[in-house]
């Protein structure tokens, strides 16, 4: 719970603040974890959400335009996802490991499959 | 599951809803009146007469029109009436020294004649409104998808914030602040939670081309614009042969395209190449058809032998399912009692975002009722609070006005209506800035609101052809139902605004003794 207050303190530094009617300062550097996060989670989203969608189009059955759109629907779920993952995650350097990590290693895979199609 | 996650998922939902809420606000309440959309437009053309349904005289009707009027055209678009739309609807692309894309004349259905209508968006602005904020492509799309994702993540947070949830569903604490409130948000949210989920995840289904755009282009190896043509291949003409022949009635077409889809109605005929030899004619069918929309399910036929060409439409697969989606969400197959379920429902969606951005507000200004100068930050929610609902409320209202009120020769008409809209919005942002948000604002508000949408069915009566009683008579339930929805809301917001009246002497008359204390 501790560790919780450390990571996520605005809501309890909002409350004491609100207590005690005094504006308890907020940390800088709670500020700019919150501002990591929310771009770990629409920019790192998007572009996990892009590649993952773009990996299952060349990787479903059936014809392209039924491939494409199974692959954009499931891009949606899984950027809704990521977001929610990335505020869950116990701090912002770890979302944007988690969010990075898979967004390359899926670029890449990616990258790799357009190369072999269009050999 | 984990405390902290929870915790996690409760501030999530907490801000990412009031930092989205008060546009959401806007997209869901412009959203739910989308669906009365053809009764809006009709009750705003007060000049469109209501006609037998007889799509094979109106099909003909159009085509004798359109061969006097666009003669010249590239294509011609004709929407013939049905059972919520009583104009028959002509468009050709305008020549290119006029700045527009599109000209477009409406009909009477049963004589053909050129009607003279007032120059109104109608439903059709709330409609585009809800999903493109009246901003150019595609900036408005991208910002509401935005938000569009937001909403959803935000619903997902509060699922799992609310551990007890069908408890809480069946806890309601009225007349108790903001525990009621927070009862509300979760009954409103609750009883409707598979509409919201679906309401919003379809909407970004829509567009989700547009939003992932690297999908279609590698799946299409480069060239995404092929999906289009994979799923929408009538849509693009063959070059025109520069050879004049005469077209073949619309009507016999119409017939044929009846023979080959019993009982099919069709949205929209489309003309490629009127008067050419390669002249085609396509008729889309109705999306209301079926609840699952089918992209691009249509019929193609030679324009000039009337044969039929092929028809288009994937009934299976992904595409089944991202048209379920996509049907759900647009509502045409609703009947009349299933519309007003989704009119309903999307009104329950706008009051889980409006009792959400109440409870925000509430539970922090608990620690400053008695303080008259609460930090900025509330102050300014509660001013974008009183602005983005009643505002809002009241912005809708003065565009309803101004479709009456407006002169009908006025250049540029349907575009004055807009702007009405926005700055009655602007005003109201600026009464709620003076009023810093509290009561005082709130029952201004609504009460002005009120006495417009009360109006309503007066300037009607006094300024056109169709008021509530002969409406009424005439069984014209489009037009009499808008109006008696304007007065049924008015008596709400008059009810809502001496309720917060009360509620605002109740609370002065607490803080008077506390001020006199030491």
């Amino acid at each position: 719970m501790r560790m919780f207050i450390n990571r996520i303190s605005g809501l309890d530094l909002r409350l004491a603040w609100l207590i005690m009617k005094k504006p308890v300062p907020v940390p800088a550097r709670y500020r700019l974890g919150v501002l990591s996060r929310c771009l770990a989670a629409s920019l790192g989203g998007y572009a996990l959400a892009s590649a993952a969608s773009v990996l299952l189009g060349s990787l479903l059955p059936g014809a392209p335009a039924q491939a494409a759109v199974a692959a954009m629907m499931l891009g949606l779920v899984i950027y809704a996802a990521a977001v929610i993952w990335v505020f869950a995650c116990r701090s912002a350097a770890k979302a944007w490991l988690g969010i990075g990590g898979c967004a390359l290693l899926l670029g890449l895979a990616d990258l790799a499959l357009y190369r072999v199609a269009a050999v | 599951m984990r405390e902290s996650f929870r915790q996690a998922m409760a501030w999530l939902h907490t801000w990412l809803g009031l930092t989205f809420g008060w546009l959401l606000f806007a997209m869901f309440l412009t959203g739910t009146l989308s669906y009365f959309k053809e009764e809006i437009t009709h009750w705003a053309q007060p000049e469109v007469p209501v006609r037998a349904l007889d799509t094979r005289a109106a099909l003909e009707h159009a085509q004798a029109f359109m061969q006097g009027a666009a003669s010249g055209a590239s294509s011609w678009y004709i929407m013939p009436p049905n059972e919520r739309r009583s104009g028959l609807e002509v468009m050709w692309p305008a020549p290119s020294e006029q700045g527009r894309a599109f000209i477009s004349k409406q009909l009477d259905p049963a004589t053909g004649q050129l009607l003279f209508v007032r120059e109104t968006k109608g439903g059709d602005f709330f409609y585009r409104f809800h999903y493109e904020l009246e901003l150019s492509y595609p900036f408005g799309r991208w910002i509401a998808s935005l938000a569009a994702l937001a909403m959803l993540v935000t619903m997902i947070s509060g699922i799992i914030t609310h551990k007890k949830i069908f408890k809480e569903f069946f806890t309601f604490r009225p007349g108790k602040g903001q525990r009621s409130w927070l009862d509300g948000h979760n009954a409103v949210g609750v009883l409707a939670l598979p509409f919201h989920l679906m309401i919003t995840y379809s909407g970004l289904v829509i567009f989700m081309a547009m939003l992932l755009p690297a999908t279609l282009f590698t799946v299409y190896k480069g060239a995404p614009a092929k999906f289009y043509q994979d799923v929408f291949p009538n849509a693009f003409p063959a070059p025109a042969k520069g050879e004049q022949a005469p077209m073949a009635p619309l009507s016999r077409i119409y017939d044929q395209a009846m023979a080959q889809w019993p009982g099919a109605r069709f949205a929209r005929v489309e003309v490629q190449n009127p008067g050419d030899r390669a002249a085609r004619v396509v008729f889309y069918r109705h999306a209301g058809d079926r609840i699952a929309y089918l992209p691009g399910a249509s019929l193609a036929f030679d324009g000039v032998t009337g044969q039929l060409l092929g028809s288009s439409g994937v009934d299976e697969g992904a595409l089944l399912v991202g048209g379920g989606f996509y049907g759900l969400h647009m509502g045409q197959f609703a009947n009349t009692a299933e519309r007003w379920l989704y009119f309903i429902f999307g009104l329950g969606g706008t009051a889980m975002i409006g009792t959400g951005l109440v409870l925000w507000l509430s539970k922090r200004q608990l620690k400053y009722v008695r303080d008259p100068k609460p930090p900025i930050g509330l102050r300014w929610v509660a001013t974008l609070n009183l602005a983005s609902m009643a505002g809002l409320v009241l912005a809708v209202a003065g565009f309803f006005c101004a479709n009456r009120l407006l002169p009908l020769e006025l250049a540029g008409r349907e575009d004055w209506e807009v702007q009405i809209f926005f700055f009655t919005w602007l005003a109201a942002f600026l009464h709620a800035a003076l009023r810093q948000g509290q009561r005082r604002g709130w029952v201004e508000q609504l009460s002005l609101a009120a006495a417009q949408y009360a109006a309503l069915p007066v300037l009607g009566l006094l300024f056109t052809g169709r008021g509530l009683p002969r409406a009424i008579a005439e069984g014209d339930w489009a037009t009499a139902g808008v109006d008696l929805c304007a007065l049924l809301v008015a008596l709400l917001l008059a009810w809502l605004a001496r309720k917060v009246a009360s509620r605002a002497t109740v609370q002065a008359a607490a803080l008077r003794p506390a001020r006199v204390m030491p």
